[in-house]
C-alpha cells in the first residue's frame, strides 16, 4: 500500500435552496484516498454519504449545489463550477458504482453495449478494443461465459450479476478513482461477502482507489483499509478500519458499536439502541449535531461545533473526547506509535 | 405439440393470445351490425317511396323478399352465416356488393390514416423531445401552451378552417377530392393536428418519467451528455406505452376521418359509410362497422408486436 | 374470515377508521390555481353572455330571409346572417345553452351509470366484470362517431333522443376507471376492517370504494364534456345530430360550409363558440387535475 493520494476532498459542502437562504446538508466534508486502498464511508441513512459523493461526481439533483474541491491525480478540482464543466473526469477517471443493481442499467439496450458505450461515444477506444476491454473485465469479475454475458439484456441477469456487471462498467474506461454506493444492500448474505472481496481484489491489483459507501459497519471493518464515520452531514471519526471500529473514540462511533447485535448475546439482553433520532438538516443548530442524543453531552457541546481533532491518525469530531485525549497527549501518542502498523 | 411449438416463440404466442381476444371483440361488432338492422327497420319503406301507386302488397312483397319478415333467431343466424363468409349483402343504392364497396374505399382511408399518424407521432416526438431538453424554458412553454389551444379546437371546424385558409383564401392546395398527392395534405393535417396534444402530452410524460428512473445515473456516471442520455436511452425506453396508445387510438382516428372525408370529399369508408346512413343503406353501414373493427383488431396486434420488439422485456412474458 | 353477523347486532362505527378521501374542497383549491380559475371564468362568462343572449336576441330560428347573407357587423345581425336569414349571434347563444345542456346531461348520466357498474364490476368481480371488460374492449374497437352515426339512422335527432344515444358510449371510460380504483381500494386494511365489521357490501361501495374514485371521476368528467360537446356539434354538421328547430352550433357551422369565401362569418363564429367552451372545460380539467395531482388519461386508456 502506498501513501500516494489518489483522492482527496477538501471542505466539501453541498447546499440546498430554502426560502430566501440556503441550508446546508453536508457540512465540509475532508477525505484522502490513497491509490490500491479501500476506504469505507458509513453513516446511517439520510447521514449524507450518497450526496457528498454525487457532489463529487458532478451529479447532484436539480436544486442542490455544491462548494469545496476535490483533487485528483494532482489536478484540483473546484467543485462550485457547473458540473457539465467537470463532465471530463467522469467516466474517465472517476467511475461510480450505483446502487440497485436490478435498476442501474438500461433494459432495452443489451449489456455489452452498455459497456462499451461510455468509452466509444466518448472516443476515448475504439469499439474493437472496447469489446475485449469488456470481455476481459467480465471474467475478471468473475464471469466464466463473457461472450453469452454481453448478449443479455439487463433482466436476464439476476441480483448478484448485475452488481457484477455494474463494477465491470465502471472500471471500463480505467478508472483512478471508483465510487462504490451501498454494494450489497439488494443482496443476499453470501453474494455481499464475494463482491466485496472482488472490489478489494481489483482495488489493489489495478491500484485503483475505492470510496466504499456502506450503512453495513461488519462489512466495512472487514473490507476496508481506512473509514470515515459521518452523522449528520458530518465526518465525526475518521482512520483505519480496524482502529475505528474496533476502538472507536467519538461517543457516536461508540454508540454503532454497541448496538450491533452479537451472537454471543445472552437471549434475555435487549437490544440496545441509540437513544433518539438523527436530526434534519434544518435543526442542527451551531453545536456538534450528536449532542441531543450524546451520553457524553457538555454545554460547550451545544454551542461550538467541534472540529476533527486529536491523534492525527484516528480524529474525531468531539470537544470531550479530544480534551481528554489532549490531557493524556505524551502517553497516547507513545501508544499510537507503538500500535501503528 | 402446438403449446410446445408456441412455447418456443413469444411472438406467435403473443400474436395467438391477440388474436384470440380480437375474435371477441369481431363477435361483438357483428352482433352490433345485426342490432343495427334489426333496429333501422326494414328499408322496404324508404326504397319505395319515391314510387308512386306503390301499394301493400308490393311493400310486403319486398319485405318478404329482403328477409325481414323471418323470425328474429332465423334472421341472427342468417346474419352470422353470411358475415362469416364476408357476405353483407347488397347495397341498395349501387346494386353492388357491400362488402365490396367498402374494401374498395378502404385503401384510400387507410392512406390517409397512414399518413396522418405518421406525422402526428413524428412530430409528437420531436416536440416532446424539445419540451424535455428545454424543460421550462421557452420553447418548452410555447409548445405547451400552442397545444392547450388546439386542443380546444374540434376536429371538423379546424378542418373547415384549413380549407379557408389553404385553399379559398390561399389557393395553395385542393379542397376536395382524390387528385393526387396535393390533395393529401389537407385532410393529412386536419385528421393530424387534433390528436397531437394528447401524443404529445403523453410522450413527454413518459420521457420525463423514464428520465427519473435509476439507470439515467448511471448513462451519467460513464460521462455521457443529456443529449446521449435522451436521445440513446429515454426514448426507447418512453415509446412502447405511445405505441400502445396509438393503436388505442386508432379507433378514434378511424372516427375522426368520417368527419375529414366528408368534408373533403375523400373517397374513404367514412364517406362511404355517411352516404350509407343517409340512404339507409344498411349492408353497406354493417360492412363499415365489421371492417372497421376487423382493422383495429389487426392494428393493435401490430401494435403489440412492435412494442414487443422495442422492448425486450416483454418477450419473455406471456400476454 | 366470516363476518360476525349474528355476534354484532348492526354494523360497528369505528371513529376514525374511515379514510377521508375527497379532498377539502373550496379555499385550497382554488387558490394559486390559475386554470382553475380562468376556466371557471370562462365558463361563467359564456353561460352569462348565453343567457343575456337568448333573452335579448329573439328566436335563432326566424328567417328574415331579406337580411341572406348579412356580412358580421350589420345592425340587427352583429355576427351576420346565414343564408335563411337565420342571426347567426341569435344562434351561437341559444346553440351554447343546447350544447351546454346536453354535454352536461350525457357526462352526469354516463358518470352515475358508469360508476354504479364500475363498483360493481370491480368490486364483485365475476360476469359482471367480464362482461364489462369485453364492452370496454368492443368501445375501443368501434369509434364512437361511427356508432352515433350508424345508429342515428334509428334514433331521430332530438335532445333527449341524442344524450340516450351519447350516454351509450360515455359511461364505459367511467366504468373501466372506476374499476380500476375498485380493484387497488378493496385490498386495503381499512375494507377489510369494514366487512370485519359486518358492513354490508353496499355500504361499502357507497361509502368507501366511491369516494375513493370520486377525484379520478370529476377529472374524468370535465374530459368528457369536450368529448361529448365535439360528438354532438360533430353529428349536427354532418346533419345525422340536432336539426332546426333544435339549434345546434355544429349545424350552422355546416350551414356555412359552402359559402366559406363569400360568407365566412356563418362558419367561423359558432366554431370560436365551441373553441371558446372546449377551452373552459380543458382549463378546468386541468386544473383540478393539478390540485388532485392525478392523470386520468392514463387510467382510462391503460389496458
Amino acid at each position: 500500500m502506498s501513501g500516494e493520494t489518489a483522492l482527496a476532498l477538501h471542505d466539501v459542502r453541498v447546499t440546498r435552496g430554502c426560502g430566501d437562504g440556503r441550508l446546508e446538508l453536508v457540512h465540509g466534508i475532508d477525505l484522502a484516498v490513497a491509490a490500491g486502498a479501500v476506504c469505507g464511508v458509513v453513516g446511517e441513512t439520510g447521514a449524507g454519504k450518497t450526496l457528498t459523493m454525487r457532489a463529487v461526481l458532478g451529479l447532484l439533483p436539480r436544486g442542490l449545489e455544491s462548494s469545496g474541491a476535490i483533487e485528483l491525480g494532482g489536478q484540483r478540482v473546484d467543485l462550485a463550477t457547473p458540473a457539465i464543466a467537470r463532465r471530463a473526469l467522469l467516466g474517465r477517471e472517476l467511475a461510480l458504482v450505483p446502487q440497485n443493481p436490478a435498476a442501474m442499467l438500461d433494459p432495452v439496450v443489451r449489456v455489452g453495449d452498455q459497456l462499451v458505450e461510455g468509452v466509444v461515444r466518448r472516443r476515448m477506444s475504439t469499439p474493437a478494443e472496447a469489446r475485449s476491454r469488456a470481455l476481459e473485465l467480465l471474467s475478471q469479475v468473475g464471469f466464466r461465459d463473457p461472450e453469452r454475458i454481453v448478449r443479455l439484456h439487463p433482466h436476464q441477469l439476476s441480483g448478484g450479476m448485475s452488481q457484477r456487471v455494474g463494477i465491470a462498467m465502471a472500471l471500463v474506461p480505467r478508472p483512478r478513482v471508483l465510487i462504490v454506493d451501498e454494494p450489497t444492500s439488494a443482496l443476499d448474505a453470501h453474494l455481499r461477502i464475494e463482491i466485496l472481496s472482488l472490489i478489494r481484489t481489483i482495488a489493489r491489483a489495478e491500484r485503483t482507489a475505492v470510496v466504499l459507501v456502506s450503512h453495513d459497519l461488519g462489512l466495512v471493518a472487514r473490507f476496508c483499509d481506512t473509514v470515515a464515520v459521518l452523522y449528520a452531514g458530518t465526518i465525526v471519526e475518521s482512520g483505519p478500519a480496524a482502529a475505528v471500529i474496533e476502538r472507536p473514540r467519538h461517543p457516536y462511533a461508540v454508540a454503532l458499536r454497541a448496538v450491533a447485535p452479537r451472537l454471543t448475546a445472552t437471549r434475555r439482553a435487549r437490544l440496545t439502541t441509540i437513544p433518539g433520532v438523527p436530526p434534519t438538516p434544518d435543526s442542527i443548530g451551531a453545536g456538534c449535531p450528536f449532542a441531543p442524543r450524546c451520553p457524553r453531552v457538555e454545554p460547550l457541546c451545544r454551542e461550538l461545533r467541534p472540529a476533527l481533532a486529536g491523534p492525527p491518525q484516528q480524529p474525531a469530531a468531539c470537544h470531550v473526547v479530544n480534551r481528554a485525549a489532549r490531557s493524556r497527549a505524551p502517553r497516547s501518542t507513545g501508544e499510537a506509535h507503538a500500535g501503528r502498523r | 405439440m402446438v403449446r410446445s411449438a408456441l412455447a418456443r416463440h413469444p411472438f406467435a404466442r403473443l400474436a395467438f393470445s391477440r388474436l384470440a381476444q380480437g375474435v371477441v371483440v369481431l363477435f361483438g361488432a357483428l352482433l352490433v351490425c345485426f342490432a343495427l338492422s334489426a333496429a333501422t327497420g326494414d328499408p322496404a319503406d324508404a326504397l319505395t317511396v319515391g314510387q308512386i301507386g306503390a301499394d301493400s302488397a308490393q311493400i310486403d312483397a319486398l319485405r318478404d323478399h329482403l328477409g325481414y319478415g323471418d323470425p328474429f333467431l332465423t334472421r341472427l343466424g342468417d346474419f352470422f352465416a353470411h358475415a362469416l363468409q364476408a357476405d353483407f349483402g347488397s347495397s341498395y343504392r349501387t346494386g353492388g356488393d357491400a362488402l365490396g364497396a367498402v374494401l374498395a374505399a378502404l385503401p384510400n382511408t387507410l392512406l390517409l390514416v397512414a399518413c396522418a399518424l405518421t406525422l402526428a407521432i413524428s412530430l409528437a416526438i420531436v416536440l416532446a423531445l424539445i419540451s424535455v431538453m428545454h424543460r421550462n424554458r421557452a420553447a418548452d412553454r410555447s409548445i405547451r401552451g400552442a397545444l392547450a389551444l388546439v386542443q380546444g379546437v374540434p376536429d371538423f371546424w379546424l378542418a373547415v378552417m384549413l380549407v379557408l385558409l389553404f385553399s379559398v383564401t390561399l389557393g395553395w392546395l385542393p379542397a376536395i377530392g382524390f387528385d393526387g398527392p396535393r390533395s393529401l395534405i389537407l385532410p393529412t393535417l386536419a385528421l393530424a393536428i387534433p390528436v397531437l396534444p394528447t401524443f404529445v402530452r403523453l410522450m413527454r410524460g413518459n420521457l420525463l418519467d423514464v428520465m427519473k428512473l435509476d439507470f439515467v445515473t448511471s448513462v451519467r456516471a460513464k460521462g455521457l451528455g443529456e443529449r446521449d442520455v435522451v436521445l440513446r436511452h429515454a426514448v426507447r425506453n418512453a415509446l412502447p406505452p405511445l405505441i400502445t396508445f396509438t393503436a388505442l387510438q386508432v379507433g378514434w382516428l378511424v372516427g375522426g376521418t368520417i368527419i375529414v372525408e366528408t368534408i373533403f370529399a375523400w373517397p374513404g369508408i367514412g364517406n362511404l359509410a355517411v352516404d350509407a346512413v343517409k340512404a339507409r343503406d344498411v349492408g353497406v353501414v354493417q360492412a363499415v362497422v365489421a371492417v372497421t373493427a376487423l382493422s383495429y383488431v389487426l392494428l393493435n396486434l401490430v401494435a403489440d408486436l412492435l412494442v414487443a420488439a422495442a422492448d425486450p422485456r416483454i418477450r419473455m412474458v406471456p400476454a | 374470515m366470516t363476518r360476525a353477523t349474528s355476534a354484532l347486532p348492526r354494523p360497528l362505527r369505528l371513529p376514525g377508521l374511515r379514510r377521508r378521501t375527497l379532498p377539502r374542497p373550496g379555499a385550497a383549491l382554488w387558490r394559486g390555481n390559475g386554470a382553475l380559475r380562468w376556466g371557471v371564468l370562462l365558463l361563467a362568462s359564456l353561460l352569462v353572455a348565453s343567457a343575456v343572449g337568448m333573452l335579448v336576441l329573439g328566436d335563432p330560428n326566424e328567417q328574415q330571409l331579406a337580411d341572406a347573407f348579412a356580412p358580421a357587423g350589420t345592425a340587427g345581425h352583429l355576427a351576420g346572417a346565414d343564408p335563411l336569414g337565420r342571426d347567426v349571434l341569435a344562434w351561437c347563444a341559444r346553440g351554447l345553452w343546447t350544447s351546454l345542456t346536453v354535454s352536461f346531461a350525457v357526462a352526469t348520466l354516463g358518470a352515475l351509470i358508469g360508476t354504479a357498474v364500475g363498483v360493481v364490476a370491480g368490486y364483485a368481480g365475476g360476469i359482471v366484470d367480464s362482461v364489462l371488460m369485453r364492452l370496454v374492449d368492443l368501445s375501443l374497437a368501434l369509434p364512437p362517431l361511427l356508432l352515433f352515426i350508424a345508429a342515428s339512422v334509428v334514433v331521430a335527432p332530438r335532445p333527449a333522443t341524442l344524450v340516450v344515444l351519447l350516454t351509450f358510449v360515455a359511461w364505459i371510460p367511467y366504468a373501466r376507471l372506476v374499476r380500476a380504483h375498485v380493484l387497488t381500494e378493496r385490498e386495503r386494511p381499512y375494507i377489510a376492517a369494514a366487512r370485519l365489521a359486518g358492513t354490508p357490501a353496499w355500504r361499502i361501495c357507497l361509502r368507501h370504494l366511491v369516494p375513493a374514485a370520486s377525484t379520478a371521476i370529476i377529472v374524468l368528467f370535465t374530459l368528457q364534456l369536450g368529448y361529448v360537446l365535439l360528438w354532438e356539434s360533430g353529428l349536427s354538421f354532418l346533419g345525422l345530430g340536432l336539426q332546426p328547430p333544435h339549434v345546434s352550433l355544429g349545424y350552422m357551422i355546416a350551414q356555412g360550409r359552402d359559402y366559406l369565401a363569400s360568407a365566412w362569418w356563418i362558419t367561423t363564429i359558432p366554431g370560436l363558440v365551441i373553441v371558446a367552451l372546449m377551452l373552459s372545460f380543458n382549463l378546468i380539467g386541468d386544473g383540478l387535475r393539478d390540485a388532485f395531482q392525478l392523470d386520468v388519461e392514463e387510467a382510462v386508456h391503460e389496458r
